[in-house]
């Protein structure tokens, strides 16, 4: 008997490790590190070629829009003229020509596969850079997904996940830092990152 | 699955023999990198694995080693809709292995961390911010990549430059009508210079080496001197008064011995 309650107990509480939740651009004392304004979140869109998901392309470009590289405008839409879905080597290839028909450098970003996302989360955070990243669960799609978020937040006791399939401000998803991990290695227990070097806007001035 | 969750059941109420109870014999176990996940164990061998998300059970023969087909073990839960899965990440073409680029470039991760190559730890530096016309912001901007008088600094800014109505500075409290407007920020937004207009490299370095807090001209070397004499140099006027007075102090002693 006592084998099964703890069994029942475990099925029932299994949702609850790891809880996340939908709030705007504050919650508890803690505030987004990297807030873009709605008017510039994007809304996912699939490729005009197959319709696949550019989940990849859109968090990158809402994360350039952050960090002031006005001239990466156009990029996810330009993108998704081909087909749609995205790894790192394509995003590499993808960049250049993009950049080589607008007649500009490429602007520094760099990309990380593995499973210590720890270490280059926090320096995102430290340095107000919005890191893009996969994201391989939440409730919101009720099981495994494939997919590309931005990160406005990995400080304090929480981290946000700002969701392209869930742009706006209401749109923030909420969780512990933990939690936050887990999700970015989920479900191969290795994740894949995304930073422009530019850096953020400035603080808004004081004397 | 039903029959072996059926004699799970069974199992678990059945009177311990002899009121000697095996409480290890079932193990649940988790793994860090499959937070929806549990795996079976009876007597230390996996017999079947759970996705509480999906709300899918599989049977695991240890024996063959395989695992069956999925099926649900909690039916008639309130479901969700079921839905796309993929949203444009190919995770089958994702690095096996730990791997680090650098605008496409691998770079060995192992001898980098935790400061990634070209992305410092720039949390301190100070924040420049032009706001302007294309070509008012592009001449500073040129400036601060090429001119010598700005070398020096140009490791410690943490630069951007907006367009006047751009939203990062537009509702943000900065004056926007300079040709152009320059800012100086402490990273916490303490503005430590403005200028209204741009007047040079020149004037920009001196400028920004007045702002910066780290700045400390007495601790300019001065190589045309040698080291002793330019560290003596630089003692304050109360250090070589109290000096003094510890000299007569001894002096007047050793000639006073008690």
């Amino acid at each position: 008997m006592r084998i099964l309650s703890l069994l029942l107990v475990f099925l029932s509480a299994a949702p609850m490790n790891r809880a996340s939740f939908v709030n705007g651009r504050a919650h508890a004392g803690e505030e987004l590190t990297s807030d873009l304004p709605a008017s510039e979140h994007l809304r996912n869109i699939g490729s005009a070629v197959d319709q696949r998901g550019m989940c990849v392309m859109t968090s990158i470009e809402m994360a350039a829009r952050w960090q002031g590289l006005e001239s990466m405008r156009g990029l996810r839409d330009w993108c998704a003229k081909e087909a749609g879905g995205a790894y790192p080597a394509k995003v590499d290839r993808q960049l250049k020509a993009f950049c080589a028909s607008r007649g500009m450098p490429v602007p520094a970003y760099l990309q990380y596969e593995g499973r210590s996302v720890t270490t280059l989360l926090e320096l995102c955070e430290r340095t107000g850079r919005m890191a893009c990243i996969t994201y391989g669960y939440s409730p919101r799609y009720g099981g495994t997904i494939a997919h590309m978020i931005c990160c406005p937040k990995f400080g304090g006791r929480l981290a946000v996940c700002l969701d392209s399939n869930f742009p706006g401000e209401s749109g923030y998803e909420w969780m512990s830092r933990d939690e936050l991990v887990r999700r970015v290695t989920y479900p191969t227990g290795s994740g894949w990152l995304f930073v422009w070097l530019a850096p953020p806007p400035p603080p808004p001035p004081h004397n | 699955m039903t029959s072996l969750f059926t004699s799970l059941v069974i199992f678990a109420q059945l009177p311990c023999p002899g009121s000697k109870c095996r409480l290890n014999a079932v193990e649940w176990r988790t793994r860090g990198e499959e937070p929806n996940r549990v795996y079976l164990f009876i007597d230390w061998r996996q017999r079947g694995g759970y996705d509480a998300e999906r709300d899918e059970w599989r049977d695991f023969d240890p024996e063959a080693g395989s695992w069956a087909e999925p099926r649900p073990l909690l039916p008639r839960r309130p479901g969700r809709a079921p839905v796309s899965t993929d949203f444009g990440v190919m995770r089958d073409r994702l690095a096996a292995e730990e791997r680090l680029t650098l605008n496409g470039q691998p770079i060995d991760s192992t001898d980098t961390r935790p400061a990634y190559p070209g992305f410092p730890d720039d949390s301190q530096w100070l924040r420049l911010t032009i706001i302007g016309s294309a070509a008012d912001r592009q001449t500073v901007l040129d400036d601060l990549q090429s001119h010598p008088a700005l070398a020096e600094l140009r490791g410690r800014l943490a630069v951007q430059a907006y367009d006047p109505e751009h939203w990062a500075v537009a509702a943000s409290g900065f004056v926007r009508t300079g040709k152009p407007i320059i800012y100086v920020q402490a990273p916490d937004g303490r503005v430590l210079h403005r200028q209204d207009a741009y007047r040079g490299p020149e004037r920009l370095a001196a400028a920004l080496r007045r702002a910066d807090p780290d700045y400390h001209a007495e601790r300019d070397p001065d190589l045309d001197q040698t080291p002793v004499l330019s560290r003596l140099t630089r003692l304050p006027a109360w250090a070589w008064a109290g000096a003094a007075i510890l000299s007569l102090s001894l002096i007047s002693r050793w000639r006073n011995p008690r």
